[in-house]
């Protein structure tokens, strides 16, 4: 018999009885009762589950395992600001201004995604290309959008209003939900003027109700999965034997 | 209000929970009292929002390392499975789309492994249409279990005629229905990943389904498989507003928002009955397992539920 416990297994149990004869469930009691499966109750694993597995999983590791940076901190989710949500969008917004060749020689202006978007975290130390695969399982390609300064506005408006998203390129400062100082690319913002925005074809396309995203003064889709963006970004800073030490740095600041 | 009971039951939770932190146990309700009181006892097992995480989470994740994976669920559930005569196993949607072998092999794996685990049903979340309607279709052979949908019409699709509205499951003279609802396609889902897929109210489609399970199939347990989401700060329709306008439905297992309810949520439906709400969180980091004790006779019914959390250090494989 193996002593050493392999499996816990923590189960809260809450128990509800029914004590008249309706069909509806009325409680009498709650218990807790905490279970622990060990190597005594621990059943193994089914192999014919682990065979069939095996092939498809030796092939992906070859492919995914492989390492293209190194992360000095986790990168984690979160709103209004988060250094995931930062690194994401200003990895997007670099490097689609790195392919982007502008009919009018103005470069993107800001990147904005969403918060929804981001499907998993990066963790501190080696980034593998099945983390930035689980990061952004989609594939989703970048778009430009150029909006009117009222559109524009309409965005920013909303991203306060919604506790934020990730976003890049503007420093944006509150009094609760009312923008004070808005900055684009360190000038103040001019309603006045156009601004590019760099997003994925989803949320141009109306994903997760970006509703200043319809009808954009010009679209133009670039050939560019958002997810080969990040891994570009990664590996570009690697390759300049930079490590990512992406944190928050208060672009947006709610008072 | 509806949440007072809760408020109360947590109360009680807390105060019981000195006393039962000793006891080790898998079922609080030994099936041997079962046995001389003539009851019958429903296992539901339940999963949500797995987005293809077959193996457990890396040990270095943030925040889930060495969390979920499909082959040690698979060994708790054959485990419960050898335990308990009755036994559901149902996935609430989100099987597709979160880590590479969703990229690179489309949904093969996760449905066949899902099939070997036997499970009875699932019904389709927004991400089961990521590759697009004719990516789902060419999946579903490896699956050998239904996708229950009753608010998706797929009637001008190529998934016409490719899932079914409800599921009757008989387990020892026990009806047990189950129907589908899923979320709003509109503005979550690229418009041509679904096609003429048309979407109906599922309020109204579990109202019906419930109705028609209810009274005219004379369904002792009702269960909802909705990928609407738990619930939202705005009007959306959720897990908890379906659970309050309904009238039929036992138990929702729910999915969408990956919410971690350590317990089912009981709410008051428009009858003032009690509904379940169920979720356990995302990945297959947990498994819902809810209990239904019948008697035959007078057809009382009492329910235990807990999540059983998939944690660290593998089953030795």
């Amino acid at each position: 018999m193996r002593t050493t416990p392999i499996i816990y297994i923590a189960s809260f149990c809450l128990i509800l009885a029914t004590v008249c004869c309706s069909t509806a469930p009325k409680i009498i009691k709650v218990e807790t009762t905490m279970v622990v499966l060990n190597s005594n109750s621990t059943p193994n694993a089914d192999s014919a589950l682990i065979k069939t597995v095996q092939p498809f999983k030796l092939k992906m590791d070859s492919i995914m395992n492989e390492v293209i940076g190194f992360s000095e901190h986790e990168l984690l989710k979160g709103l209004p600001e988060s250094s995931l949500g930062d690194f994401v969008s200003d990895a997007v917004l670099k490097k689609t201004n790195d392919k982007y060749i502008p009919t009018d020689k103005s470069v993107a202006d800001i990147c904005l995604l969403n918060n929804g978007g981001l499907r998993n975290q990066l963790p501190k130390g080696a980034i593998t290309l099945g983390n930035v695969f689980e990061l952004m399982p989609f594939e989703n390609t970048v778009v430009v959008l150029t909006l009117s300064g009222e559109k524009t506005k309409l965005l920013f408006e909303s991203l306060v209003e919604n506790n934020g998203a990730p976003f890049s390129g503007a420093i944006i400062k509150t009094k609760g939900k009312k923008i004070t100082e808005l900055k684009i690319g360190g000038q103040d913002f001019d309603i006045n003027k156009t601004y590019k925005i760099v997003t994925s074809d989803y949320l141009a396309a109306g994903g997760d109700k970006y509703l200043f995203f319809n009808a954009p003064l010009k679209i133009e889709t670039l050939n560019y999965k958002l997810r080969d963006a990040i891994i570009d970004y990664i590996k570009d800073e690697t390759a300049k034997g930079n490590t990512i030490k992406a944190q928050t740095d208060g672009r947006i600041k709610y008072q | 209000m509806e949440e007072s009971s809760i408020s109360n039951r947590r109360d009680f939770l807390k105060k019981t929970a000195f006393a039962g932190a000793g006891i080790l146990a898998f079922n609080a309700i030994p099936n041997e009292a079962l046995a001389k009181t003539e009851m019958v006892k429903i296992t539901i097992l339940h999963t949500n929002d797995v987005h293809s995480h077959i193996d457990p989470f890396p040990d270095n994740d943030p925040k889930y390392a060495g969390l979920g994976g499909v082959l040690r669920r698979a060994a708790v559930i054959k485990k419960i499975r050898n335990e308990e005569k009755n036994v559901l196993l149902l996935d609430a949607g989100d099987v597709f789309q979160g880590t590479p072998y969703f990229n690179m092999y489309g949904g093969e794996l996760e449905l066949k492994l899902m099939s070997m685990m036997q499970y009875d049903a699932s019904t389709i979340g927004n991400h089961d249409f990521d590759n697009g309607l004719e990516g789902l279709v060419k999946q579903l052979p490896n699956a050998n279990f239904p996708f229950i949908s009753a608010n998706y019409d797929f009637t001008d699709t190529p998934m016409a005629g490719k899932t079914i509205p409800h599921k009757i499951f008989i387990k020892e003279g026990i009806k047990i229905g189950v129907f589908g609802v899923g979320i709003e396609l509109d503005g979550l889902v690229d418009k041509k990943n679904y096609g003429n897929t048309r979407y109906a109210d599922p309020l109204i489609k579990a109202a019906e389904a419930s109705h028609f399970l209810k009274f005219e199939q004379k369904c002792d347990l009702i269960i909802c498989l909705s990928h609407l989401g738990y619930k939202y700060e705005n009007k959306k329709i959720s897990d908890v507003i379906l659970a309050k306008e309904s009238k039929n439905i036992d138990i929702i297992l729910g999915a969408h928002t990956h919410t971690f309810l350590d317990t089912p949520i009981s709410y008051k439906n428009s009858d003032e009955k009690e509904v379940l709400v169920a979720q356990v969180g995302w990945a297959g980091i947990r498994l819902g397992r809810v209990d239904y004790i019948f008697e035959k006779k007078s057809k009382k019914k009492a329910v235990e539920g807990y999540s059983i959390k998939i944690l660290n250090k593998s089953i030795a494989i």
